[in-house]
């Protein structure tokens, strides 16, 4: 390979190479996609009722709306398991620091600490998901991405009959 | 292009002539790198605060975060390390982990955190103390804190220089 011919390959890899970091940059600031695994979600996201072999959804995830601390009650969020630091759960806000919420099966009301909120799984009969989690969420999950035939926005409603009391002033100064 | 911008260019970059579109682009790529470097390698910060003395000073602190063995689950009962404040997200705070999931944890009785008790941290979690226990908000006031919290191990402390020195992995 001639003079000329490695220097143009050279800054060929140098522009390659700058994308490493602008990617992740992107990834970890504005928004991402994320497999989704599991069906804790259901039948929000991996329904798989009529396709039990399809594949897991692809979901486009914000990561900006979460770092500048506007979370809100009815989203779905992805935060990392404080049980298993290791892993990435994918639940829904059900209520926020402050607030009163009925606990399903169980007559009792829980207020939610200073720090923390509630967060559940769409799905029902995976009782294990609903956990009093810390704010450590990494991202919103805004949209789904795959499989095609259920590409859209994914909803943020919260359950009927659930939130007993708001604290209006979850989040409302951001002094931080 | 206008001239006014290629004379700002060749101001800050030297001879090279630049257009504003490339130092804006430079700027990004730099600051991109800037941000992986930041994040998931080293990164410097000023400690704030009483509750780590004496290892670190009120104010004025500088210290080196490397953030390696927090994402590769090294870190060890004794490091210092900055994590999320469990209640102000906003906020991080520098404590040191005094034991790891599984591990007990004795509590010294005090005045208003409660008498002496021992607390086994449960899985998935930390417990953080300060240095400083007199005067140091950590995990016996709000307990044990999520290992995914947990944002980077300090090891060394660049200033004041006179007291430079490597932050060193001790349980009193």
């Amino acid at each position: 390979m001639s003079a000329a011919a490695s220097r143009v390959w050279i800054s060929k890899l140098k522009a390659a190479a700058w994308a490493v970091p602008v990617t992740i940059c992107f990834n970890d600031v504005i928004a991402g996609p994320f497999l989704i695994a599991g069906s804790s979600m259901q039948p929000t996201l991996n329904p798989k009722s009529e396709d039990p072999s399809a594949s897991d959804d692809v979901v486009l995830v914000q990561k900006w709306t979460v770092r500048l601390q506007r979370y809100c009650r009815g989203d779905v969020v992805v935060l990392r398991s404080p049980t298993e630091p290791d892993i990435y759960i994918v639940k829904r806000i059900i209520g926020l620091e402050g607030d009163w919420l009925s606990v399903p099966g169980q007559l009792e009301i829980e207020k939610i600490p200073k720090g923390c909120c509630w967060v559940e799984g769409d799905n029902a009969r995976e009782s294990h998901d609903s956990l009093n989690n810390d704010r450590f969420g990494s991202g919103r999950v805004s949209h789904v991405l795959w499989p095609l035939s259920r590409i859209g926005r994914v909803s943020s409603s919260v359950p009927p009959g659930r939130l007993l009391a708001k604290n209006e002033t979850a989040f409302q100064h951001s002094e931080y | 292009m206008s001239t006014r911008f290629s004379r700002a260019g060749r101001w800050l970059f030297g001879s090279h002539p630049q257009s504003l579109q490339e130092t804006a682009t430079t700027v990004l790529k730099y600051g991109c790198l800037a941000y992986v470097v930041r994040t998931y390698g080293v990164g410097a910060t000023f400690c704030v605060g009483p509750s780590m003395l004496p290892t670190f000073n009120s104010f004025g602190d500088i210290v080196l975060f490397e953030h390696v063995s927090a994402y590769t689950n090294r870190i060890q009962a004794g490091d210092v390390v900055i994590a999320r404040s469990p209640q102000n997200p906003g906020n991080l705070v520098c404590k040191r982990v005094l034991g790891l999931e599984g591990d007990f944890v004795k509590v010294a009785a005090s005045t208003y955190l409660g008498p002496a008790r021992t607390v086994q941290v449960p899985a998935g979690h930390v417990w953080l103390q300060g240095d400083n226990a007199l005067n140091s908000t950590d995990s016996r006031s709000y307990g044990p804190v999520p290992y995914a919290l947990i944002e980077g191990r300090a090891f060394l402390k660049v200033w004041p220089a006179t007291q430079a020195s490597w932050v060193k992995r001790q349980l009193s």
